[in-house]
């Protein structure tokens, strides 16, 4: 194959990362088994085609043995061992809730009620009315007593992005090339939802020429997509 | 295989005595320390459930031990630096590399020979 264009190939991998992928990859960072669920959010009215997904954005929920996120604790006291069985004055591990903080939920998801752009751009990606709501409502770990489990919502996205980390890298958390989610291939059943992820290698993005000013200093805006 | 397991298996399980490390000056490679102090933050939010999580990034490249031999054999006399260690074990455990445990020896060893092994075969690459 020859092109007429004088242009280089950039190298990029493509990764299909599963629903499987994924919840292995945080059983990894955390060190027990997680039970976990998925579910595809998407922004498609009903007038629109079957095949027209729009943007969509897949929610995570996941739920942990107590003995795997709590710290043990054997009160005497009859007072305090109510308390605990009714799930408040809970002790976290505090390694196990700084891994999945970074794929949980801002602690502050109530205050986008206030930013109208950033609802907008939520409810782009399907993430609106009830939704919304109950992301707002449990931004954190939450206990259910009855059925004596933790659970919380996560971002699939961000265990994605955390698994392109190049550890051979200079400095820590540096991601192996761009990493770019570009396509997500859902299905009736959780296990099997799909994302297409592709990672540039290099820069990618660059302007060309060198004329002493940034385009970015010509142009006031980014152009639109 | 948790980590901490694999380290047991991959390290003799014998309490070793390094010789004083010199503080004021390093002696070891710029990329070797930047290595280090990658790993340190990348594996910090892990150290303490080393006995639980796997750590695959570092067993697949030390499941060759041809490869490791190798890249041991061709780098600083064919042994890993007694200053690589010391400073691990600074950085990841805040104790000096001769008063911690075994266990903790070992976790710091093999991760001292990942760091070289990833060192020498990334400058054979280049």
């Amino acid at each position: 194959m020859n092109l007429k264009g004088n242009i280089s190939k950039l190298p990029v991998d493509f990764y299909p990362i599963t629903a499987t992928d994924v919840v292995r990859h945080l059983e990894d960072q955390l060190g027990f088994r997680v039970h976990a669920d998925f579910s595809v959010w998407d922004n498609r009215s009903p007038w629109e085609k079957p095949d027209n997904r729009g943007s969509s954005y897949v929610i995570m929920r996941a739920i942990f043995r107590p003995q795997d996120i709590t710290i043990p604790t054997q009160s005497q006291n009859y007072m305090e061992r109510l308390v605990q069985a009714s799930g408040a004055g809970i002790q976290y591990q505090k390694d196990v809730i700084e891994i999945l903080k970074k794929f949980m939920f801002p602690q502050d998801m109530a205050r986008v009620q206030n930013m109208p752009e950033e609802l907008q751009r939520l409810a782009k990606m399907g993430i609106y009315g009830e939704r919304l709501k109950e992301l707002m409502r449990r931004p954190n770990m939450f206990y259910e007593p009855i059925k004596d489990h933790y659970g919380c919502y996560l971002r699939p996205e961000r265990i994605i992005y955390d698994m392109f980390i190049d550890t051979d890298a200079a400095t820590p958390n540096t991601m192996a090339g761009k990493v770019d989610i570009v396509k997500l291939e859902d299905s009736d059943q959780a296990e099997t939802i799909k994302w297409g992820v592709l990672l540039w290698h290099g820069t990618v993005g660059q302007s060309i020429g060198n004329y002493g000013v940034t385009i970015d200093d010509v142009f006031q805006q980014q152009i639109p997509r | 295989m948790s980590f901490a397991e694999f380290c047991s298996k991959f390290c003799d399980q014998v309490q070793l005595t390094i010789p004083d490390v010199p503080t004021e000056s390093s002696e070891l490679e710029l990329d070797i320390l930047k290595r280090m102090h990658a790993l340190i933050g990348n594996v910090q939010l892990q150290k303490n459930r080393f006995n639980q999580v796997p750590m695959h990034f570092i067993t697949n490249r030390l499941s060759d031990l041809d490869e490791v031999r190798k890249c041991l054999d061709s780098y600083h006399n064919g042994d890993v630096p007694d200053e690589l260690l010391e400073s691990l074990s600074m950085g990841l455990y805040e104790y000096p590399f001769n008063s911690i445990r075994v266990e903790y020896q070992n976790i710091i060893e093999t991760l001292a020979v990942y760091i070289v092994v990833s060192h020498v075969r990334d400058s054979i690459n280049k």
